[in-house]
């Protein structure tokens, strides 16, 4: 049973599709905003990342961020892609408190917005994954 | 030639590509999702819409 300071996350595939239902969470970067935006939640990713572009249209100021000398490296190897690292607020289904978030902001639309561990995980007690009931459930 | 949104409750035909979705319907499309984004604000700006990227497989591994 659900208490409050544990929220549980219904895992979504894409409608109509034959995708497999996934780990995902929506987050916006204003409470008021009307957009928001679907995040893979991936326990084997050290960082989050968002491409810039989304990051721009948001106004975020990287005028005096530079990209990372060393971007993250993928388990099939390097990233091709510039990445600014530039901490940001989010919101999401855990409550109406901010989680602020370094995001690595990657000079690519093909990357899929992820939310990993470092300065997401670790901002709750246990972070768990229940594959047979296909539930996120993210306890403080 | 640019393919126009479905608009309907199928993401088949937008794979890889970035949509912002109302409910269950498509209601922008574009491989920028900035462009996504100002399509959205422009078209929807009142209404709850989430923006994702299509994954291009079925199965995913962010290698």
């Amino acid at each position: 049973m659900a208490n409050s300071r544990e929220v549980i996350i219904k895992y979504e595939s894409y409608p109509n599709t034959d995708s497999l239902k996934r780990p995902t969470i929506k987050i916006k970067f204003n409470p008021q905003d009307k957009q928001s935006f679907s995040c893979l939640v991936d326990s084997g990713a050290d960082c989050s990342i968002f491409p810039l572009s989304i990051g721009e249209k948001l106004e975020i100021d990287f005028s005096e961020s530079d990209p990372l000398e060393r971007p993250p490296q993928q388990m099939s190897g390097k990233m091709e892609c510039k990445c600014y690292p530039k901490a940001t607020s989010i919101y999401g289904p855990w409550g109406k408190e901010s989680i602020s978030l370094e995001i690595l902001w990657a000079d690519s639309n093909e990357i899929n917005p992820v939310l990993g561990r470092r300065g997401f995980f670790d901002k709750f007690r246990e972070v768990c994954f229940s594959e047979q009931r296909k539930e996120l459930i993210l306890r403080k | 030639m640019k393919k126009k949104h479905s608009g309907k409750k199928d993401l088949q035909s937008h794979k890889g590509e970035w949509v912002a979705m109302k409910g269950n319907k498509v209601v922008a499309r574009s491989d920028d999702p900035g462009k996504v984004m100002n399509i959205v604000k422009e078209k929807f700006p009142n209404v709850e819409t989430v923006i994702l990227k299509v994954p291009e497989k079925n199965q995913v591994l962010l290698l």
